[in-house]
């Protein structure tokens, strides 16, 4: 029972709990209302068979008639119960038996089992909006990437990845290894640059991030995000640190006023791009992130090492291609230009003696002449 | 992708009808594939007559050039032959392109062809010699949607019961221009020209009594179908999970169950099946590579199969499911590269004994009956290992007293024979018949006292106290 008060979804362990205790009432309440019938009523019967001899049924009927007659009446007077109060509350009881079970099954099939990879929102005249943007994210993962692709995404996606897309994942639901999982945090929270190389030393082919922005889902990464800094900070804490994302204040925010560092991360541009041109209805502004309910910082995203390769139809899940290193890097600087020839043409003032390699009192000799000694 | 005839048909024009018979012959010499055609009737000197003939090419068009981005425009090129290759002089042609859009970027210019919007003519040209050949190309915008099914599996399995299940299991490519670079879902969405060669969605006819439709793939049922019941025929409007880029490709699983009185017909114990070879998937349509199965109910002999076209046909199999002892037989065809033109019934006879239906239902009474038996057997089985002296008196006991208790219902019935006597007597007043009466039930009453005397001793040897009872 504490189990089930803790943490909703763990509601079943209290199924057998309530099973029996009710068992138990309605078992009490059934033999009450029912047995006492059957228990009073039978002696009579029994008396009257016993009497009805054959060899002198005439007299006897009326005799055992008026015995059982006189039972029943006696039996009327002592119980205080009429069969129509028992009738009364057995059929109440059944009644709120067969409730319950209808009831049980809708509040189940409305409330406890709505399936997190297909979303359903229901429109203004009831009728019934699918939201398929799992299934088909996964479904091009499987027709249109190469059989050994290998997806970097979160590890809640892992799982379905795996059964859906059928790829090679980084890391799944099975979070045995705590520094894998801190190794794609610290990707996911780092700028593009040092999250490529650690992309490259990972060897991933996609990224897979969830992105609700679009149709206000609440369960998308950048809500997750916080959590990937935090595990990303255990195992290093020298290069990332959760006060960085925050603002000064300390609140989480993605508008403007949030933290460079949150600005440029990967995930950050994963999320939002091309976010930022996109306006969703005439009254929020280009840009609006309908979970965070902001409008976003950083609108102009360009990225270096990644190309997005499939967004789904409500932008719920975005894929992204990390691409290979270019065939040459380009400079960081200009390059040097040599072939500039100068406008004046410098005479040294240096005589030949004050030239440089030149060695001052060498001595010159003539084969076949002695030479001249200046100084002994 | 090599362009290859599919589709040859020759009408006349008179009776349009009627196509003329068709067959393939060789010229010597000569390349390329050659037909020889039957007139309805024979041709007399000087005389004309006029035919049309159809023919449908499959991956003609290329796409030039082949890796496009998401916003740019598809162009295809088409290689043709300007003159009509045949190996008849011909006297007066003129050649007729059809495109797609209005944008051509380049196309070959014999005989100063004229162009109006959407159609480049060529000619007239005069007395062409046979077998000549000149390559035509145009080069021009086609958006238009290039889908292709790679390959199709399309299973129907009869039942006797009433009733055809159709599966088609088709595997979809984008054959145009490949997509390069990303694909951006913004611009999918905001701009109005973009991707304009991708497929959004196509539209599936199946036949009119077509019922319990599901769409679905290996991860599950998709969701973005729509459904459309007309008079005589279904409409399925069918949206892959992702628009289809070039390259790109999925596939589906798409079923339905269908009546079998309309498909099914039989005299006696011959039984004809008649359906469609393939069915229509999307308009102009293109197989690569099809397989179709027909699994025939359990029993079914003398398997024959007419087909409209050629199909190559593999041995046949054996399919096991529900309630089947020995399989059911399973015809499997191959054929490749088929069009829209190639929608037509195939007809598949079979002799059938009508008994063999019962053996489905008697099968299932069987095995109920069999478990009952057995578990009424095995209750009565005795596997005790030691024998229970106290058990086994009691059970004598029992036996006895059931014995017992006959004897004292018969004795019961003499007292009612008794009775019935001594009314007899009041009414007739006849002494002699109550006398017989009454010493033939005193003598049964006797055997039967003595009889239950034998059975109580019986019991006092077993020391039972019933024996006091009785």
């Amino acid at each position: 029972v504490y189990f089930a008060g803790v943490m909703v979804r763990l509601m079943l362990t209290l199924t057998p709990v309530v099973c029996m205790l009710s068992a138990i009432a309605f078992s009490n309440v059934f033999e009450r209302y029912l047995g006492d019938d059957m228990k009073r009523e039978n002696p009579p019967i029994e008396d009257s068979s016993d009497e009805d001899d054959k060899r002198n049924p005439g007299n006897l009927y009326d005799k055992a008639g008026k015995v059982r007659k006189h039972v029943s009446e006696q039996e009327k007077t002592e119980e205080g119960l009429g069969p129509n109060i028992k009738n009364i509350v057995t059929m109440l009881m059944l009644m709120l038996l067969m409730m319950f079970a209808v009831h049980c099954t809708w509040v189940t099939s409305n409330a406890y089992s709505s399936p997190s990879v297909v979303l359903a929102s229901y429109n203004h005249d009831g009728t019934r909006n699918i939201l398929d943007d799992f299934r088909e994210a996964y479904y091009w993962l499987r027709q249109n990437t190469d059989e050994h692709a290998r997806v970097m995404s979160w590890w809640d996606y892992g799982y379905q990845i795996a059964g859906m897309a059928n790829r090679t994942t980084l890391v799944d639901n099975n979070t045995w290894n705590n520094s894998h999982i801190a190794l794609v945090g610290k990707a996911m929270s780092s700028n593009e640059s040092a999250a490529y190389e650690i992309m490259r030393s990972l060897d991933v082919d996609y990224v897979l991030i969830i992105f609700g922005g679009v149709i206000g889902y609440s369960g998308d990464d950048i809500n997750k995000f916080l959590w990937m800094v935090r595990i990303a900070e255990g195992e290093h804490p020298k290069d990332i640190r959760e006060s960085d994302y925050f603002t000064p204040q300390g609140e989480f925010r993605v508008d403007k006023a949030g933290s460079p560092t949150l600005l440029n991360c990967l995930m950050y541009k994963m999320s939002y791009y091309r976010f930022g041109e996109m306006q969703l209805d005439f009254r929020t502004p280009p840009g609006f992130d309908r979970t965070r309910n902001a409008e976003i910082g950083n609108k102009d995203i360009k990225f270096k090492h990644l190309e997005e390769a499939f967004t789904s139809e409500h932008w719920l899940v975005r894929i992204y291609k990390v691409k290979q290193l270019d065939n040459r890097e380009t400079l960081d600087h200009k390059p040097r230009v040599t072939n500039i020839v100068p406008k004046q043409k410098y005479l040294s003032k240096k005589t030949s003696k004050r030239k440089r390699g030149y060695i001052k009192n060498k001595l010159i000799l003539k084969k076949g002449k002695r030479p001249n000694r200046k100084t002994v | 992708l090599i362009p290859y005839v599919v589709w040859e048909q020759v009408k006349g024009e008179e009776e349009e009808e009627n196509a003329l018979e068709v067959k393939e012959t060789k010229v010597k010499g000569k390349s390329g594939k050659f037909f020889s055609v039957k007139l309805p009737s024979p041709l007399a000197p000087g005389a004309k007559v006029r035919v049309s003939v159809e023919m449908v090419f499959t991956h003609v068009l290329q796409p030039y050039p082949t890796h496009i981005t998401q916003s740019e425009k598809q162009f295809v090129v088409f290689e043709g032959n300007h003159y009509f290759y045949s190996p008849y002089v011909t006297k007066s042609q003129t050649t007729r392109v059809k495109l797609a859009s209005r944008n051509v970027e380049s196309y070959t210019k014999l005989g100063n062809p004229s162009r109006t919007e959407d159609t480049i003519e060529y000619g007239p040209f005069k007395d062409i010699p046979p077998y000549s050949q000149d390559t035509l190309k145009v080069h021009y915008e086609n958006n238009s949607p290039f889908l292709t099914i790679t390959s199709m599996t399309r299973v129907i399995e009869v039942s006797h019961w009433g009733n055809i299940a159709v599966e088609e299991t088709v595997d979809l490519k984008h054959t145009g221009a490949v997509l390069k670079g990303p694909f951006s879902r913004y611009d999918y969405q905001r701009q109005p020209d973009s991707g304009i060669s991708s497929v959004k969605s196509f539209k599936t006819i199946l036949p009119a009594a077509a019922q319990d439709v599901y769409y679905r793939d290996e991860i599950g049922n998709i969701s973005t179908s729509h459904l459309l019941v007309l008079d005589d025929s279904v409409e399925m409007e069918i949206r892959p999970r992702f628009p289809l880029f070039g390259g790109w490709k999925t596939h589906y699983i798409i079923g339905y169950n269908l009546p079998s009185y309309e498909y099914l017909y039989n005299l006696g114990d011959q039984y004809a099946l008649k359906m469609r070879f393939v069915d229509h998937v999307f308009d102009e349509q293109v197989t690569d590579s099809l397989t179709v199965k027909i699994v025939l109910p359990e029993g079914a002999k003398n398997i024959h199969v007419d087909s409209p076209y050629e199909i190559n046909r593999a041995s046949d199999e054996l399919h096991y499911t529900y309630l089947d002892t020995f399989g059911r037989p399973v015809i499997v065809a191959h054929k490749s590269n088929l069009v829209e033109q190639h929608i037509q019934d195939i007809v598949v006879h079979y002799t059938f004994n009508k008994i063999l239906m019962l053996q489905e239902p008697l099968l299932v009474v069987g095995a109920f009956y069999i478990l009952f038996f057995t578990v009424i057997v095995y209750v009565r089985l005795d596997f005790s290992i030691t024998k229970d002296p106290a058990a086994e008196a009691r059970m004598k006991v029992a036996c006895i007293t059931e014995q017992v208790l006959t004897l004292v219902n018969k004795r019961l019935g003499l007292y009612r024979h008794f009775d019935e006597a001594v009314n007899k007597y009041k009414q007739s007043r006849d002494i002699s018949t109550l006398n017989s009466g009454k010493k033939s039930l005193e003598m049964e009453h006797k055997a039967l006292t003595s009889e239950i005397a034998s059975l109580q001793s019986k019991l006092k040897t077993e020391g039972s106290d019933l024996c006091d009872k009785v």
